[in-house]
C-alpha cells in the first residue's frame, strides 16, 4: 500500500481535506486542452535569463491550475512597502525548475573536478527518471500557495482539520515540519484529478500511460516538497529532496536573488561557484548495511554557501520583518479572519480559489460590505466601528494603522532620579520658550544621557518583532484605525 | 490559549461526514516550531549558560524528543526532523535560530561558529516564559521541559 493510499485509510482529516482540494482541481482543470508543440519553449527570466522546458513541462506550465500561480504574488502585501516586489508564484516556480536543472547538470559533472574520492561517489544515481522526478517536485512546489503567500497560511494552518491532518501526514510520513503550503502542494499533486490531467493531458517521459508509475512518480515529487527522505531498499536518496527542500535548495537559491532584485535590495552571491562545488556523495552507516546519497558542498564552496545564509539574513530583517510589511500584514490578517467569520472563506480550497486581488474585491457584494469582523479577542485592535468593506479599502489604499512603539527599559536597568529630572529638565527646556535650547543642543545632551538607555533597550524593542506575521504583532502597541 | 472558534458561539467545520454531520477534530495546543529556539535560549539563561556550544543543537534536540515525546507533547510536538544516516535536519530549529540572530535574541561568539551568546538576562527569559499562550500547567510544563532540554548543552 502506497503512502497515499494508507493516508486515505488512515486519516478523517486528509480524505475530508484531498476531497475538497479534488474538487477544485477539477473544476479548475475542466475543459483544458493541453499544448502540443513540439520544440522547446523559452521563458525570459529576471534572475536566470533565458530558461528553456521541454514539452511535458509547459504541458503543466500551461494547465490553469500552475497558471493561477499569476495571480499569486511572491512577498504577499511586501508590495505596499517595495512597490517593485509584484513578482509572483508563477515566476518564482519557473525559476526554481530553471535552479534545479542547473544544479542537477552541474552535479553529474562535478566529481571529477572536486576530486571525491570514489568509494564515496554518488552522481551515477542521479538517474533521468529521478533527474524528471525532481524537476516535476521543482515546478509544483509553490501549487498549494494560497493569496497573499505566506499571509493566508497563518489563518488556513490554524484550522483543526489541518492541524490534525499534518499531525496524521507526519506519524504516517515520519518527516521534518514541513510548512502548510507545502502540505497542501503534496495533497494537490496527489489528487485523484490531478492524476487524471497527468495522465490525460502531460506526456510524461516515463511510463506516461501508466497510471500505477504516475501515481508512484507524484507521491514522490510530493515527497520532496514536504521535505520527506526517498528511500528504496537500503538506500535513502536525500539528494533529491535536498534540491528542493534543503538547506541550501533550488527555493532558495531562486527567492533571495528574485526577492532581492525585486525589493532593490540586491543580494549577489556566486551561484555558479556554489554548484561548482556541489556533489552527491555516498555515506554508509556504521553496519555498512544502509546507504543515504547526500548533496554535500565541499570545503572551497563554503565562502558562497555563506554569502547565501547572510542573503537570507539580510532579506529577512530588510523586507520580511520590515514594520510597514508587519503592520499591512496584520491587518490583512483581521481581515480575513473577518471574512471566515462571515463564511466567506471556510473551507481550505477557498483559499486556493481567489487571488491576490480578488480576495480584496470578494466584500463588495452589498450582504458583506456591511458585516463588521469583530474579532476580540484573537486581535487587540478596535475594530467596532469597521466594516470589512472599510478594512478592505484600507487595505487598498494603503491607510494603515499608525504604529506608536512601546520601549521597555530592561529591568535591571532603572534610570536614576537624576537622570529623570535631567531629562524633564531638558525636554521642558526644549518646549519653553523662555529659556531657550537649541535644538543641536538637547540632542547632544539628550543623547549623552540615554545613549546607554537606548542601547540596552534595542533588544527589548526589537523583541517585538518576534511574532513576525504573528496574531499579536499589535499587542504591545496601540494602533489607531 | 485562544482559539479562532473562541470568537464565534455556534463554530462547527464545514467538512461533513457521509451522513452529512459535522467532522470534528483535535486541536493540539503546541508550542509553534519557530517559537522554540526563542524558549530554549530563555532556559538555557537559567541555567546559567549565556555561552553555550550549538554545534549539535539539531542532535540534541532529536535525542531529547525521542525521549521525552509523550512526557512534554505540547512542547515537542511541531519540532520535526528529516533523519539521514548521522544526519539530522529540522527546517523549524533553522528558522528559529536565523530568526534569533536576526532579531538580536544571540550571537555567535567566535569564528568556528561552535558557540552561541544569548543576549538576555535571567528576569527576560522568566518573562519570555511567562509570556507563554497556555494555562500555568502548560506553562510550568513547558517550562521545565526545557530547562531538562538545556541540561543536555554544554
Amino acid at each position: 500500500m502506497g503512502c497515499i493510499d494508507q493516508l486515505r485509510a488512515q486519516s478523517v482529516a486528509y480524505k475530508a481535506i484531498e476531497n475538497d482540494l479534488d474538487e477544485f482541481v477539477e473544476s479548475l482543470m475542466k475543459g483544458y486542452v493541453c499544448s502540443q508543440k513540439d520544440s522547446l519553449t523559452h521563458f525570459n527570466d529576471v534572475v536566470w535569463g533565458k530558461m528553456e522546458f521541454e514539452k511535458w513541462e509547459v504541458q503543466i506550465i500551461d494547465s490553469p491550475l500552475f497558471q493561477r500561480l499569476r495571480n499569486v504574488r511572491q512577498l504577499g502585501l511586501a508590495r505596499a512597502k517595495f512597490q517593485t516586489a509584484s513578482h509572483t508564484r508563477f515566476d518564482h516556480s519557473l525559476g526554481v525548475a530553471w535552479c534545479a536543472k542547473k544544479m542537477l547538470s552541474a552535479l553529474r559533472n562535478n566529481e571529477k573536478y572536486n576530486k571525491v574520492e570514489s568509494a564515496a561517489k554518488g552522481s551515477q544515481e542521479i538517474t533521468l527518471e529521478r533527474e524528471h522526478v525532481i524537476c516535476l517536485a521543482a515546478l509544483l512546489h509553490d501549487i498549494g500557495h494560497g493569496f497573499w503567500s505566506h499571509l493566508s497560511e497563518i489563518v488556513y494552518s490554524s484550522f483543526d482539520e489541518f492541524v490534525q491532518m499534518q499531525s496524521d501526514l507526519e506519524d504516517i510520513l515520519n518527516f521534518q515540519g514541513a510548512k502548510p503550503h507545502e502540505i497542501l502542494s503534496f495533497v494537490v499533486i496527489n489528487t485523484p484529478s490531478f492524476l487524471k490531467f497527468m495522465l490525460n493531458c502531460v506526456e510524461y517521459p516515463h511510463d506516461s500511460k501508466n497510471e500505477a508509475a504516475l501515481k508512484k512518480v507524484l507521491e514522490e515529487a510530493g515527497k520532496i516538497i514536504i521535505g520527506c527522505n526517498i528511500e528504496e531498499g537500503n538506500s535513502i536518496y536525500s539528494f533529491m529532496t535536498s534540491i528542493i527542500n534543503g538547506k541550501f535548495d533550488a527555493d532558495k537559491i531562486d527567492y533571495i536573488k528574485r526577492d532581492g532584485l525585486s525589493s532593490a535590495f540586491s543580494i549577489d552571491y556566486a551561484e555558479d561557484e556554489l554548484f561548482q562545488y556541489m556533489a552527491v556523495i555516498r555515506v554508509k552507516d556504521n553496519q555498512g548495511v544502509r546507504a543515504d546519497y547526500k548533496l554535500v558542498v565541499l570545503q572551497k564552496g563554503i565562502p558562497a554557501l555563506e554569502s547565501l545564509t547572510f542573503g537570507r539574513m539580510m532579506l529577512y530583517s530588510y523586507i520580511y520583518t520590515n514594520p510597514v510589511v508587519l503592520v499591512s500584514e496584520s491587518l490583512a490578517q483581521d481581515y480575513l479572519w473577518g471574512l471566515w467569520r462571515v463564511k466567506k472563506i471556510a473551507k481550505i480550497s477557498d483559499f486556493l480559489k481567489y487571488g491576490d486581488d480578488e480576495i480584496l474585491d470578494i466584500v463588495n457584494d452589498t450582504v458583506l460590505a456591511s458585516k463588521k469582523p469583530y474579532m476580540k479577542p484573537i486581535s487587540k485592535k478596535n475594530y467596532d466601528d469597521i466594516t470589512l468593506k472599510e478594512l478592505s479599502d484600507k487595505l487598498k489604499n494603503r491607510a494603515y494603522p499608525k504604529v506608536r512603539y512601546k520601549i521597555y527599559p530592561r529591568i535591571e536597568y532603572k534610570p536614576s532620579d537624576e537622570t529623570v529630572t535631567k531629562l524633564t529638565e531638558l525636554y521642558d527646556r526644549l518646549t519653553t520658550e523662555e529659556i531657550p535650547l537649541s535644538l543641536d543642543e538637547f540632542i547632544s545632551e539628550y543623547t549623552k544621557i540615554t545613549v546607554r538607555f537606548h542601547k540596552i533597550t534595542t533588544n527589548v524593542t526589537v523583541e517585538e518583532f518576534a511574532d513576525k506575521r504573528g496574531m499579536n504583532f499589535l499587542d504591545e502597541r496601540q494602533a489607531i484605525l | 490559549m485562544i482559539s479562532y472558534k473562541d470568537t464565534i458561539n455556534d463554530y462547527e467545520s464545514p467538512y461533513k461526514d457521509e451522513k452529512g454531520n459535522p467532522l470534528t477534530f483535535k486541536s493540539l495546543p503546541a508550542l509553534k516550531g519557530t517559537d522554540f529556539v526563542k524558549y530554549l535560549l530563555a532556559a538555557l539563561v537559567i541555567k546559567d549558560k549565556p555561552i553555550t556550544n550549538f554545534s549539535n543543537i539539531s542532535k540534541i534536540i532529536y535525542d531529547f524528543k525521542e525521549e521525552n515525546k509523550q512526557k512534554y507533547p505540547e512542547m515537542l510536538s511541531d519540532i520535526n526532523f528529516r533523519v539521514g544516516i548521522n544526519d539530522y535536519c529540522s527546517k523549524k530549529i533553522d528558522d528559529g535560530l536565523l530568526a534569533a540572530q536576526t532579531l538580536g535574541y544571540m550571537g555567535k561568539v567566535n569564528p568556528t561558529y561552535n558557540n552561541i551568546v544569548i543576549y538576555f538576562s535571567k528576569q527576560e527569559a522568566e518573562n519570555i516564559f511567562q509570556s507563554l499562550d497556555f494555562d500555568d500547567d502548560t506553562k510550568t510544563k513547558i517550562k521545565n521541559g526545557m530547562k531538562s532540554l538545556a541540561d543536555k548543552f554544554n
